[in-house]
Order: structure tokens, then sequence, then C-alpha cells
């Protein structure tokens, strides 16, 4: 019988293989290109800066102010994204491995999880730079906005562990996620903001569904003094509880049969 | 006898497996097109087939055992539940030791990296920790008789050499249970002598070895006793020279069968 709660603290206990091996692929990734790892920061620093500068004369609105909103707002989802697309596909993906005789499923998405986070972290200074400048950034919503970074992490992790699960049994799952993402993007306040969507309207409503949008409001909106609808509090605290819940369930029940889906 | 240290051991109870297997409908076309639009909107179907069915047999201290049987007969498979990747839809194992598999030559392998980086990388997938890994590099190298290309990257190698660079990691610490698959034959005759010999246990080898393999001659070296498969059952355990007779009875049967 696999138990979640065992497998994810023996991954973090033995961290050498995930952590080596996600290591090993970033670095490898860029060994040959003449920039290496300066690659990491040019998408952060053509979306954030770029696209930020664009999009705020477009909308009329003042880049210094619209940067960091869309700067976090967008790092945020990028590492959402890949966390979830990735886990869609990373048992498959590592199933010689699994085949082998590596039986503990935690270690792939902690694989991937690591990843998002070394590519978040390797955008942070942009970030820096950008609140820095920004006439909204409010010092004490830091101290908020810091541990809701971590309820992040922990809804990114078992959003991982069930897609990985799901995305084993059915190939369906990875398809349908790329889908998702298209529409996820817009339905998600990162070029706009959610006071375009106020509560009782159909967009409103679409807006309010999408858990991307609770878990990144939860995160940006201390750090930029913007309000944080008590909703977004309730949503995400039932997401984390039942997302463990149920992960750990789905782990229970079904990380056994992973390799015979190989 | 050593009280302290455990006789390593290695035992199949009633094991028996049935996977899920994919299929698509076998329907006669009428014409190319249909064909063709089946082939695309037909889902496959899912039915469970029985792989192994009530395998028991025993391995002491010492034992070496060579699983033979012919194409699907089901030894991949029983291999990868005594690596402990499938459980068994019944029956269990019965262990004590610890138990290292080397059923895929690439596992786990990353191109892209220096040899070095893949010893760790493998090490670190067969649960090393940091302390340990650092001693793994030069032995490791030595023995695949690679030192000379610690830096280079692993896709230079041939396909032999990293044949050489796997077994030598999966090897490099001594386990009491060993599972190997038959690719070892991709070695040239000299690294096969080696790789002989620590299977044999004549240098820090395993306490019990299970090997599948197409190779008569490295089966009567190597192992002291035999298991025969055929369509998911046992049909002979016993020492290897006689396993290895009833294994040739069985393909003549076949070639017989095929010729009449």
């Amino acid at each position: 019988m696999s138990s979640l709660a065992r497998d994810a603290l023996g991954s973090l206990r033995e961290p050498e293989f995930w952590a080596y091996s996600t290591w090993l692929d970033i670095v490898t990734k860029y060994r040959r290109s003449r920039l290496g790892l300066v690659w990491l920061l040019i998408p952060p620093l053509i979306y954030v800066l770029g696209v930020g500068y664009y999009f705020a004369k477009l909308q009329g609105l003042s880049p210094v102010a619209f940067i960091p909103h869309l700067g976090v707002g967008y790092l945020l989802f990028r590492f959402l994204m890949t966390i979830i697309t990735e886990s869609s596909l990373v048992l498959p993906a590592n199933s010689s491995f699994i085949l082998d005789g590596h039986a503990r499923l935690t270690d792939f998405v902690f694989r991937v999880v690591a990843k998002g986070l070394f590519y978040l972290s390797v955008a942070a200074p942009v970030l820096i730079i950008a609140l820095a400048v920004s006439p909204q950034l409010d010092p004490w919503g830091l101290a908020i906005s810091l541990p809701a970074l971590l309820v992040l992490i922990a809804n990114a992790l078992w959003m991982g562990i069930a897609i990985a699960l799901l995305g084993a049994r059915f190939p369906d799952i990875h398809e349908l996620m790329t889908s998702v993402f298209i529409f996820g993007f817009i339905l998600t306040p990162i070029l706009w903001s959610a006071s375009a969507a106020p509560p009782g309207t159909v967009h409103g409503v679409f807006m309010r569904i999408n858990p991307l949008y609770h878990l990144i409001e939860l995160v940006r909106a201390p750090m930029l003094g913007e309000s944080l609808e008590t909703t977004t509090l309730f949503y995400v605290a039932g997401l984390t509880v039942g997302g463990v819940l149920i992960t750990g369930y789905l782990y229970r029940r079904y990380a056994r049969f992973v390799p015979l889906w190989m | 006898m050593d009280v302290k240290a455990p006789m390593a051991f290695l035992a199949a109870r009633h094991v028996s497996l049935e996977l899920p297997v994919f299929r698509q409908k076998d329907s006669s076309p009428g014409s190319w097109l249909s064909m063709l639009v089946r082939a695309a909107f037909e889902r496959p179907q899912r039915e469970f087939r029985t792989i192994l069915d009530d395998i028991n047999f025993e391995a002491q201290e010492g034992d070496r055992i060579g699983i033979v049987g012919r194409n699907g007969a089901g030894k991949s498979t029983l291999l990868r539940i005594l690596a402990g990747a499938y459980q068994p839809t019944r029956g269990w194992l019965d262990m004590t030791g610890s138990r290292q598999a080397l059923l895929n030559i690439s596992l786990g392998f990353n191109n892209e990296a220096t040899l070095k980086e893949n010893i760790y990388l493998r090490g670190t997938a067969m649960g090393m920790r940091t302390s340990q890994l650092m001693d793994l590099v030069v032995p490791v190298l030595e023995f695949a008789e690679l030192a000379d290309k610690a830096n280079d990257r692993l896709k230079t190698l041939s396909s032999g050499q990293r044949m050489r660079l796997g077994f030598a990691i999966a090897t490099a610490v001594q386990h009491d249970i060993m599972v190997m698959d038959e690719w070892i034959g991709a070695g040239d005759a000299a690294f096969i002598t080696k790789a002989k010999d620590r299977m044999l246990g004549r240098v820090d080898g395993a306490k019990v070895v299970v090997l599948a393999s197409h190779n008569f001659q490295l089966m009567k070296e190597v192992c002291n006793k035999g298991l025969l498969l055929e369509r998911g059952k046992i049909q002979y355990f016993g020492d290897i020279r006689t396993t290895l007779r009833e294994y040739e009875k069985v393909l003549h049967a076949k070639v017989e069968e095929a010729s009449a």
C-alpha cells in the first residue's frame, strides 16, 4: 500500500535523486549554448518588462504600476502551468525508472516542482526590480505574500501528484491540460485586473471558478496593496484541504497500478 | 554462521499477475476508406490478461537462477515483479536482503551530461546518499574501463560502452539480491568474463542472482538453477542443465509443430 504522506516525506528526506536529476536537466540543456544559463533570465525579462510596458501603454496605465502586477501574475501562472502540464506526462517519461523498481512516485513530481521553483527563483531579480520601483508596494503585505507563496507551492504539489496519476492512466489528461491553459491564461487576471470582472457578472463568475486566480491573487494582492476578497481565502482553504485529501486517496488507491499502466 | 548478517533469501509464493491490455477490434473492413476511418475512431478495448499464473520458487543464499522461456513467456514480467516494480495481483514475495535490479540498460542516463555526472545520477536513482556517491566514481570508471572518458558526454559512448557503464554502476555497491535482464550480451568477450566473475560472487558479488537470458553458454557458466517459463506458468524448476534440456525440448516441439 502506498501512502502519500510517507512517500512525500521520504522524497523530502532523501532529496538526492530528484534534486540532482533536476539540476542536471537544467545545466545540460544550456551547456552548449553561448549564453548558457543566462537564457533562463531572458523570457521573464522580455515578458515582464517588454510585454508589461507594451500592455500598460495599450490600456493607458502607468507602466511602473502595471509591470509588477503582470510580472507576479505571469511568473506564478507560468509556475503553476508548467507543473500541471509537465506532471501529466512525468510518470510515462520516467517509466524506465518505475519499471526498474523505483516505486516512490513523489520523487518524479518533486522533479517537476523543483524545476518550476528554480525557474521562478531565477526570475526573482526581475521581479524585485519591478517591485522596488513600484509605487504600490506594500512592505507589510510582503509578510503575508511570502507564507501565501508556501500555500501556493503546497497546492502545486498536490495538483502535480494528482495530475501525474491521472495522466499515467489517461493520455487525454495532457491534451486536456494544454487546451485548458490556453483559455486559463486569459481567464486569470494577469494582463488585466481582477476589478474588471466584478462578482455577479458572467465573466466574474468564470474568473472565480478558476483556482489559479485565487492562488495567484492570494500571493499578489497583499504585496501590491490590492484588496483580497474573502471568498479567495475560503476558496484556497477548501482547495488546499480538499486537494490534499483527494490526492492522498488517489495515491493510496492507484499508485501501485502505475507500473502496470506503462 | 554469522548470526548478525541474515541470509539472503528470495521466494515467490503463488504469484499471479493480470495486466490490462488495449486491443483494437479485429474487423474485416469493407473498403480501404472504411478501414482508415475505423482506425481513427474506434476506441481500443481494455481487457485483462493473465501474464503470470501461480509462480512458486525459492532461492537460497548462493543460488543463481537462470530464467528461460520463449519470447512472450513472461520472463521480463517476472523480473519486474522480482524487482518490485509490479505488485502481483495474487500471491506475494518473501525476501530478505537488499535488492538491485538491472533491467533496463538505458535507464536514467542523461545523454548531454558527462559520464561522471551520469554515475552520480544513477547512483542517486538507486537510493545512494551524497557521501556514498563520491566514492562511487573511480571504481565504476575503472571496472567499465572508461576512466579516460570521465568528462566526455555520454552521447559519445557506443552501446557496448554504455552497457559496461550501466553494469559497473549497478553492481558497484554490493546487494544481496540482483535481478538482471538479458542485456549483458552486449559487451565484448573480455568484459563478459569480468561481469561473470562479479555475478559468480568471486569479486564482491550478490548472494542471490536472478538472470534472464537466451545465451545458453552464459547460463551454464553463471547459474546453478534454472526456471523454465511457458505461457506464464513454470514448466520446470531445477538445476540449470536439466532446465536448458527441457527448454530445448520446448523449442524443438515448436519447430516440429511449425514444419508439420
